[in-house]
């Protein structure tokens, strides 16, 4: 849910309990405010009529419809009590209802008997009271929500703006990305610190793993001298004419553990001079002559465990590449097809539309699929590989921009690289 | 015949030295850009073999300066850089082979041997090993004339034994020579063991004077004149 969605709804709650609290409050005060003016103009009348009343030359009017009290004698010797005002209902017979009246109960002295005097006022009634509060708020209220919810919707549009172009930018940004994280300047204080920071951040990041790749690569190439000298010393070595079995061995091992570590030194740089985007040349390259070109490197494979070769590819189909990553992007799809193979199986390969297909028939694989595609993963059975082919196939694959995918069903390896 | 290589690295430099020390040329060694430059001037080569990272220059310079002089020598360049464009450079200014750190020095003796053949415009290049002759150019082999047929990898293994004859060639040399990156080790082993099984065989039953022999596992020999 958007903040300024959830601001609102919470804006809106909050006003409802406003309003609610707010009509009881002033229902009591409009309330006190009536009662108080309607008993004092009941008090003032009282006064007024105990002077009328002793005036000698009137008489006492009573059931007179125009006058607003009552008189009623009281026994002599009356103790008074003090005034009593109440509510008090009076049937109207004009609009035959019952109206809400004001009434004051009081004894006065007329020419020195006791009397009780009852006075009545119509009053604003409660009814009308309410309704003036539930008219009145309500309308205030939802024209002030109305006009909350229009205004953040407009300073969605306004303000927020730069907020949410930040957060597209940032949304598409990639750590390995050749260009900084940019967006345009706003002039909100916090969205341009947070501007800011964003900037900085994504900055520092993508140098630190440009750095890093760039250490891989200096790592790499660096380590590539030291492991010619010791190979060379080992084969001056090995030349000795009176080299016997027990140095032979040890040497024969170093050696090999040697080239292990230029191969994978060699894999490892490949890996990062292709993230490093230094294969960026793009040429149309023939798919069929090369992977024909790379079959007699496997014919001894093919020969003993008796495979079946399909290639299924149109003469006119190229790939859009680095001739460089074409290469060894087929020379690994064909070397694990081939290395992972069962006797009297088959390797297919089948271009059609904008996929490159690669079936071979094989062992179930023993590492997740998902993680076929990392570094240094391997079937624990191929010591001798290094774990670095599909990682480089799926690294040729993400420059490029293709996908890469692989399945495995019925005893067949399929891995399709998708050039879309 | 002479050789000139441009190592900056002294004990690799050493070790190339030490290993073509016996063939048919004579080397000699240099480690920097300036000393590089100065030869070229004042001496002829058959074969030059450039680092491209010196601590003064680059080699891929001194290829240029070289080529300016128009003298004819084969060049060779080797480099820790794996790198296409240097590789491309290193063509374009007329290199004739190049070579990736860390290499075999087998390999580096077969490929200076066969950038020396191909500057010779010989029209029958043959190479003799007691009673073993190999046309190059037509890729056949012959024992005592009698022609013996072999496969292409089989002839690839007897000419890069006959490059080092007499050295002990590792397996890992020989099968990189063979696939290159395209197979895997072991098996690339094991497919070795069978093609050179085939190979003594046939040169065995023709009676062939050079004989391979198996280093204890580590590689192989071939011994001309046992």
């Amino acid at each position: 849910m958007r903040l300024l969605t959830l601001t609102t709804r919470y804006y809106l709650v909050l006003f409802l309990l406003i309003l609610a609290v707010w009509s009881l409050v002033l229902y009591a005060v409009l309330r006190q405010q009536v009662y108080q003016n309607i008993d004092e103009i009941l008090f003032n009348r009282k006064q007024q009529i105990s002077v009328l009343l002793n005036q000698p030359q009137r008489s006492l009017p009573t059931g007179d419809p125009y006058t607003d009290f009552k008189l009623r004698p009281l026994p002599p010797g009356h103790v008074f009590q003090p005034d009593q005002y109440a509510d008090t209902l009076v049937f109207e017979p004009v609009d035959q209802e019952y109206d809400e009246y004001r009434q004051l109960r009081t004894q006065v002295r007329v020419s020195g008997n006791p009397y009780e005097l009852t006075i009545v006022k119509p009053r604003l009634e409660s009814t009308e009271m309410i309704n003036t509060v539930s008219i009145t708020l309500p309308t205030l209220f939802l024209v002030l929500g109305v006009g909350l919810a229009l205004t953040a919707r407009r300073l969605n549009r306004i303000l927020w703006q730069p907020f949410y172009r930040m957060l597209h930018q940032l949304g598409k940004f990639r750590v390995d990305q050749t260009t900084s994280f940019q967006t345009e300047p706003t002039s909100i204080d916090e969205f341009s610190q947070l501007q800011q920071g964003l900037t900085d951040l994504t900055e520092r990041n993508r140098k630190l793993f440009m750095q890093q790749k760039q250490f891989i690569e200096n790592a790499s190439h660096e380590m590539q001298t030291p492991l010619a000298v010791i190979q060379s010393h080992i084969e001056v070595l090995l030349q000795q004419a009176e080299l016997d079995y027990r140095q032979a061995e040890p040497l024969e091992s170093i050696l090999t553990q040697t080239e292990r570590l230029g191969r994978l030194n060699q894999a490892l740089l490949l890996l990062s001079k292709i993230e490093n985007n230094q294969f960026r040349e793009r040429t149309p390259v023939p798919l069929k002559p090369l992977v024909e070109g790379m079959l007699p490197y496997f014919e001894e494979q093919i020969e003993q465990q008796a495979l079946r070769v399909e290639l299924t590819i149109p003469a006119d189909t190229t790939l859009h590449t680095h001739p460089v990553l074409a290469e060894i992007l087929l020379t690994n799809l064909l070397k694990n097809a081939f290395v992972h193979n069962l006797s009297n199986g088959f390797v297919r390969v089948d271009v059609k539309g904008q996929t490159l297909t690669v079936e071979n028939t094989g062992d179930a694989p023993d590492v997740p699929t998902d993680q076929l595609f990392e570094r240094f993963r391997k079937a624990s059975r191929q010591k001798q590989t290094l774990g670095l082919g599909l990682a480089i196939v799926k690294t040729i694959a993400d420059v490029n921009g293709w996908a890469v995918t692989y399945q495995f069903a019925n005893g067949i390896h399929r891995l399709t690289v998708t050039y879309a | 015949m002479k050789l000139l290589i441009v190592e900056d690295e002294e004990p690799l430099l050493n070790n190339m030295l030490g290993y073509l020390t016996g063939e048919q040329f004579i080397s000699e060694g240099v480690t920097t850009y300036v000393a590089a430059l100065e030869r070229i001037h004042l001496y002829e080569y058959d074969c030059l073999l450039l680092d491209i990272t010196l601590p003064d220059g680059n080699g891929l310079r001194l290829l240029e300066a070289y080529k300016q002089l128009r003298k004819k020598a084969g060049i060779i360049i080797i480099s820790a850089k794996n790198s296409l464009d240097d590789r491309i450079a290193g063509l374009d200014l007329g290199a004739d082979d190049y070579l990736t750190k860390p290499f075999h020095l087998s390999e580096l003796n077969a490929r200076i041997k066969a950038v020396i053949r191909r500057k010779a415009f010989n029209t029958h290049d043959f190479i003799d090993a007691g009673n073993v002759r190999v046309d190059m150019t037509q890729r056949r082999v012959w024992v005592d004339q009698q022609a013996i047929t072999l496969t292409r990898k089989e002839l690839d293994i007897l000419l890069h034994l006959l490059a080092n004859q007499e050295r002990v060639v590792t397996k890992t040399s020989l099968a990189e020579h063979l696939w290159g990156d395209h197979i895997d080790q072991a098996d690339s082993f094991n497919f070795l063991f069978a093609h050179i099984k085939n190979l003594k065989k046939k040169l065995l039953e023709a009676g062939a004077t050079p004989e391979i022999r198996n280093i204890y596992g580590v590689g192989y020999q071939l011994l001309v004149n046992a």
